[in-house]
């Protein structure tokens, strides 16, 4: 069990290969095929993510880094002593996100095998999932921070493959002319937005190489130096306090950089107990300032991967991808990724605490922003993704509070209840489809005698004014809805309660204990935009699941056939995670169930490797108001929505009570914040790449560059060069010269007599004038002397 | 021991000279194929005798290697040279050096 | 005039009608010179004046026979130049591949195609071609004749031979290197051990002596030494010395054969301690003031050789000079003096590996050259400097025969070939339809009715 990290590679490698075995053979496989070789290819990633974690427990949770021998030297330049290597980090936060994307990513694809069910672009599809394991999954486990951007960049791919992954669809749309289009924007949208993220971080990168002079979190058998104040003085420690005040560490005497036997963050543990400074050419800034630097680059690239503020807009334009895509990518794991950074630097964050402030903020008020828009939506999937954008900034906002354990506990707890409601909504959406179909081929049946009741407006399925009374038809569907829900909201003692009562204990302490502001913003828009959650996850569960049908579709919805069962097999699957994984982080102190479940057993876990985890206890005020305060929203929505069926074309009840209605218009319109972007950026932006293109481009560049100055002197020089120079001066001279040596070959040719005697002759006439010669001189002599 | 010379090596390569004169003359002169051969081994021999004489006077044996190597080239010229004649004698039925002057410019 | 070369009539092998002869020759040597100059020149003029009348009458004979005839008399005159002009091999050679081989294949031929007189009519387009042949010779006769009569051209004085050199390890010292101005020129050379005679240009060296596989930059040379050498000279370098005192001996070498049934002998003293050594030979009485052979050799000083006659073994002695009847200093037994040999024996003292000294009895034997002209000398230049050139010669014959047979044959010849099509066009731009060649006849070779039929 000791060698198990050494499978570490198979994370990545197995999805590689399930992905060129359906990249080149899925025509022939058949879906069946094609879905046991992804599936199967998941699944073994997960298998080898449990044995890893089953290597760390038995190595007392030791950090290990693996190298396999082609990718070891992946850039090597001797000559700059530029030396990345691929690595494989095995540590306790990277099996967390192993397990959690392995997890539910085998959890999807086997999902997605019935969803997809009878798609002629199923094999694709899977190639595209398989694809996004192998690039999360180095994301993941790489030691450095250039492969992890290297998974960073290609699960980004993934997202854009898969998010327009319907770019041929010709169904009318509103907006757009056909949903093939929408689809194809919102990839190009997620693309270009997360560009400005990946800039940001990319500097980051840079500054971090520059500073350091390396990429590696650890170098293979580092110890994270414990903060000055820890009580386990590490070999790392002694070493860092034995140099300090001296030129260098016992290392750089020996004459290597420290940049060979250092990673980066011991490093930036050293340096700012050194107090060093480093210098950028004319400049000299503080490694604190440096360190305060690369964290808000880094943030921007955290906004950017994780849909926050303000980089938030291309997440809700990507549920245009199927919907197992929204939940794998676009809510379970890749959108984490930022979170993951955060707190994989979080040896950087926590010595930069105005970056951390800003992190905070920049969570908090996404949040809230996501939690109020998302009360206004009326597509289903719209509602998650605004959710997913509220939770990833409580995640966002726990890691710049400093709890770390708790943003990742929320980030695992999340992973599940949200894949739940994304898969149950996919669900839901499926089943409304087959529902129309259904519905038209009943109309069809009885001559059109059900025709006048179908609405003329164009049929969404998403839409929940569509639906309603799918309680009855979707049973189990309704069950598993109903606990994601309930998690989401933060309702004990489901996974959601746990890990959002610790975000917002701590937002609560940083604030009371430590003075500082950004905990009391933090804690009170935290815990609004808690309420704001428990309100639309209500609104949508009676919205789709309570009182009568709405439309025909609704009314022939059901949970059989066309490969629902395998979905809501996995919907239970997901329904139990998100009931029971809140207890693997159960803080002390919380009444009765601290004492039958061991307790914050996930912070210790993460502990061993996220240097400044801290656990928390509970307080039970807190959570009794936290979730009275959920119930009781819920409870508003049961009156508001219950009563009231919100069809298309009648108003929503918050719209027509006056009160609300200017707040509802808001939510709706999502705070006007695509039309902001629209018309304060894209629209100058194109404007201006407009008049380049015009006028620099086309009219300079092309019309008088190119056609006046370039091609017309050189046709000028070209027809001189081809008459008179060509034409008159060197053929001439060449034909001249082929004129000359016939005649003198013509006039020559007479020598040639044919005649052996006549040729003798000539050489002894050779040979005598030789002779003549060599004599020559012997008579001049002769003469002379 | 050098050897002894009683005649002097100039009348040698006199005589060497004249015959080889008289072997051009032949080459020259005749017609028949044949002869010209002959006339041509003549002037080979001329220069075989000024060799071996000036060897002879220098005391130095590679003259005679020459010479030696001389007469092997001159055995497969003939050979060659002879079986050429009989060739062309095949076709024109003549060995009149005249007769064969298809080669002309 | 070969009977010179046997010297003055004492030669045991001769018959002894010719030793008289000899002998009486010898006796009347200034006489009998002139006599035997005129003599030869003489006959020389005979024999000249019979080799260029045949070449006329070769060159003059209607009939082609003739012509071969004619030509086959010059040949044994010029064999019999070849003879006097000791170049006994080639001369025989020149008997028997050109007058007999060659001259019978031209014979042969001539009857064989019945052309004993050319036929067909002569040509007079080229009249003035004989004259202007007889202008042309007649002007390179004169041109060569001057030459040689005004003598300008140096026919008497041969280039000038390298010398040559060789190097003896006769000293009480390991394995030596030789260096020539600071060139490696021999190295590991043992005792006891003569190396190969080198050539080298004229000039004088400095020649240091190291012990073998040492580096001459950082070390001291066992012996300093100079060596002057003049064009012509053969020479061996002998180091002796003992108790690290070294020196180079100089000794002149004759390469030149001793008589028949001789072979030449003489003796270096490379003793330090020993002042005047004697060589005798045991074999005779030794009251007899003859058993010395060689007296009184200095030490490291060169002496006369001595010509003695070849034996298959013979037994020689060193003696200290003037302690006649001691027990020798060293014994050569059944020492091969060969025909035709330079014996050099060298008294040198040696270190034996159980540390006793003795007087090693060295003998460095070396062909001397064959006599001039003689098939032996030909041979060993044939197969030592003209190894090349007489391979290459070799396949040049053996070419030309295959070369002869393929010609002969009769297939090959063609009374009428096929015509190539005329491209009356430059191929350069024709279009390729153009190109197809008209559809031929498939013709057969038309063999040649035999002449003989």
């Amino acid at each position: 069990m000791e060698n198990f990290p050494q499978l570490v590679p198979l994370v990545v490698f197995v999805p590689l290969i399930g992905l060129l075995i359906n990249l080149f053979l899925g025509k022939y496989l058949g879906e069946r095929g094609v879905s046991i070789v992804a599936v199967g290819a998941a699944a073994i990633a997960f298998a080898v993510a449990i044995l890893l974690w089953m290597a760390l427990a038995a190595n007392g949770y030791e950090a290990a880094v693996i190298e396999i021998r082609p990718l070891a030297n992946w850039i090597t330049i001797p000559e700059a002593a530029l030396d990345i290597k691929w690595q494989f980090r095995v540590d306790t936060l990277s099996v967390t996100m192993m397990l959690v994307v392995a997890g539910i990513g085998s959890l999807i694809h086997l999902y997605a095998t019935g969803y997809m069910h009878g798609d002629p672009l199923f094999p694709r599809f899977f190639v595209y999932l398989n694809l996004f394991l192998v690039f999360m999954m180095i994301l993941v486990t790489g030691n450095n921070f250039l492969v992890m951007f290297v998974g960073w960049e290609g699960v980004g791919l993934c997202s854009y493959l898969l998010i327009s992954f319907w770019w041929d669809k010709r169904q009318p749309d509103r907006k757009f002319g056909t949903v093939g289009w929408k689809n194809s924007l919102a990839g190009r949208k997620a693309m270009i937005v997360n560009r400005i993220g990946d800039f940001g971080l990319l500097l980051a990168i840079f500054l971090i190489f520059w500073t350091f002079g390396t990429l590696d979190y650890y170098k293979p058998g580092e110890v994270p130096i414990l903060p000055a104040h820890g009580e386990a003085a590490t070999h790392g420690e002694a070493e860092a306090a034995h140099s300090e005040g001296e030129a260098g560490t016992p290392a750089a005497a020996e004459g290597l950089p420290l940049s060979a036997t250092m990673g980066v963050f011991n490093q930036a543990e050293m340096m700012l107990q050194q107090g060093a400074e480093v210098h950028f050419g004319p400049f000299t800034l503080p490694i604190g300032t440096v360190i305060t630097l690369a964290t808000l680059l880094m943030l921007l690239g955290v906004t950017g991967k994780s849909a926050q503020i303000p980089l938030f807009v291309w997440l809700p334009d990507a549920m245009a991808g199927p919907t197992p895509v929204s939940a794998l990518i676009h809510a379970a794991t890749m959108v984490t990724a930022g979170v993951y950074l955060i707190v994989r630097s979080n040896v950087l964050f926590h010595a930069a605490p105005v970056s951390s402030a800003v992190v905070a903020l920049v969570g908090t008020f996404t949040a809230l922003v996501g939690g109020f828009i998302a009360l206004g939506q009326w597509d289903i999937k719209r509602v998650l993704a605004y959710s997913t954008v509220s939770q990833l900034g409580f995640m966002v906002a726990a890691a710049g509070l400093g709890a770390y354990a708790a943003a990742m506990f929320h980030l695992v707890t999340h992973a599940f209840f949200k894949a739940l409601l994304f898969l149950g909504s996919g669900a839901v959406i499926h089943a409304m489809e087959h529902g129309h179909h259904h519905a038209h081929e009943v109309a069809h049946e009885y001559g059109g005698h059900h025709s006048d009741d179908l609405p003329d407006l164009p049929f969404d399925p998403q839409d929940m004014r569509f639906m309603g009374g799918l309680k009855e038809r979707m049973p189990r569907t309704y069950r598993a809805y109903l606990i994601g829900m309930l998690a989401l909201a933060g309702i004990f003692p489901f996974a959601g309660f746990w890990s959002k009562d610790e975000i917002l204990l701590d937002a609560l302490k940083v604030g009371f204990l430590n003075g500082r502001l950004e905990g009391y913003i933090a804690f009170g828009l935290l815990l609004v935009s808690a309420l704001f959650t428990a309100f639309y996850m209500g609104r949508q569960v009676y919205m789709i699941f309570h009182g009568e049908p709405r439309t025909e579709a609704a009314k022939y919805a059901g949970e059989r056939g066309g490969g629902m069962n395998v979905m809501v097999n996995v919907l239970i699957v997901l329904a139990i995670g998100s009931t029971l994984i809140g207890l693997i982080n159960v803080p002390t102190g919380f009444w009765v169930v601290d004492r039958i479940v061991p307790n914050h057993v996930f912070t210790d876990f993460l502990a061993h490797t996220v240097v400044y985890a801290h656990a928390g206890s509970a307080n039970m005020l807190l959570a009794f108001i936290a979730v009275f305060g959920a119930l009781a929203m819920i409870y508003l929505a049961r009156i508001l929505y219950r009563r009231q069926a919100v069809v298309q074309g009648t108003r929503d009840p918050l719209e027509a009570n006056p009160q609300t209605a200017g707040i509802f218009t808001l939510a709706n319109a999502r705070l006007y914040w695509d039309e902001t972007y629209d018309r304060y950026l894209e629209q100058p932006f194109n404007r201006a790449a407009a008049w380049l293109g015009d006028r620099l481009d086309w009219a300079f560049l092309h019309d008088f560059v190119h056609d006046v100055l370039i091609r017309d002197a050189y046709n000028a020089l070209g027809r001189v060069l081809a008459t008179p120079v060509d034409l008159g001066l060197i053929d001439g001279a060449v034909n001249g010269l082929g004129r000359l040596v016939r005649r003198a070959g013509g006039a020559v040719r007479r020598l040639q007599t044919g005649y052996v005697r006549v040729y003798a002759l000539s050489v002894l006439l050779g040979a005598l004038l030789i002779v003549v010669l060599l004599v020559a001189p012997l008579l001049q002599q002769a003469l002379g002397g | 021991m050098e050897p002894t010379i009683f005649v002097p090596t100039d009348l040698y390569l006199m005589l060497s000279a004249v015959l080889f004169v008289m072997g051009t003359l032949g080459v020259l002169i005749r017609r028949n194929a044949i002869v010209i051969f002959m006339s041509v081994e003549l002037m080979l021999n001329a220069g075989n005798l000024a060799m071996v004489a000036l060897a002879r006077q220098w005391g130095q044996v590679d003259g005679q290697v020459f010479v030696f190597f001389v007469m092997t080239v001159a055995a497969a010229e003939v050979a060659v040279g002879l079986a050429l004649i009989v060739s062309i004698f095949r076709t024109r039925k003549s060995i009149n050096i005249d007769d064969l002057h298809n080669l002309k410019g | 005039m070969f009977l010179q070369e046997y010297g003055a009539g004492r030669d045991p092998k001769l018959k002894w009608t010719n030793r008289v002869i000899c002998a009486t020759l010898h006796k009347l040597n200034p006489f009998t010179h002139r006599m035997k100059c005129m003599t030869e020149v003489i006959v020389f003029l005979i024999v000249g004046s019979i080799a260029i009348l045949s070449a006329a009458f070769m060159l003059v004979s209607k009939n082609a026979v003739h012509s071969a005839v004619f030509l086959v008399l010059n040949f044994m005159c010029v064999a019999f130049f070849f003879l006097t002009l000791s170049a006994p091999f080639i001369a025989l050679v020149q008997v028997a591949v050109y007058a007999g081989a060659i001259m019978v294949l031209f014979l042969f031929v001539i009857m064989l195609l019945g052309a004993e007189r050319v036929v067909g009519g002569a040509s007079n387009i080229y009249n003035w071609l004989p004259r202007a042949a007889l202008v042309l010779v007649t002007i390179f006769l004169i041109t060569v004749g001057w030459a040689l009569a005004s003598g300008e051209i140096n026919t008497h004085t041969p280039p000038p031979a390298a010398p040559q050199v060789r190097v003896i390890h006769a000293a009480e010292a390991p394995p030596v290197d030789v260096y020539l101005n600071n060139q490696i020129f021999v190295e590991g050379v043992n005792f006891r051990e003569a190396t190969d005679y080198h050539s080298l240009a004229a000039g004088t060296y400095g020649v240091t002596v190291f012990p073998a596989g040492a580096d001459p930059a950082t070390e001291s040379a066992a012996i300093l030494g100079e060596l002057v050498l003049s064009n012509g000279d053969v020479v061996t370098m002998v180091a002796v010395g003992a108790n690290g005192v070294f020196q180079l001996v100089r000794l002149e070498d004759n390469p030149l054969p001793p008589g028949p049934n001789q072979a030449r002998l003489t003796i270096l003293n490379a003793l330090p301690d020993v002042p005047a050594i004697d060589l005798v030979d045991p074999g005779l009485p030794s009251a007899d003031d003859t058993t010395v052979l060689i007296a009184s050799a200095g030490f490291a000083e060169p002496v006369e050789t001595l010509l003695v006659d070849a034996a298959e073994a013979r037994t020689l002695a060193v003696q200290q000079t003037g302690s006649a009847g001691d027990r020798p200093l060293a014994t050569y037994r059944d020492l091969p003096l060969m025909e035709g040999t330079n014996n050099l024996l060298i008294a040198a003292p040696e270190q034996l590996p159980s540390g006793t000294r003795r007087i090693a009895p060295v003998h460095v034997a070396q062909a001397a050259q064959p006599l001039f002209g003689s098939p032996d000398m030909v041979a060993q230049a044939l197969y030592t400097d003209y190894l090349l050139p007489f391979e290459m010669v070799s396949v040049l014959l053996l070419a030309a025969m295959i070369g002869a047979v393929v010609l002969a044959r009769h297939d090959l010849v063609q009374e009428s070939r096929p015509r190539r099509p005329v491209v009356l066009r430059p191929l350069i731009g024709a279009p390729t339809a153009t190109l197809t060649t008209p559809t031929q006849e498939p013709t057969r070779p038309v063999t040649t009715p035999k002449s003989g039929d």
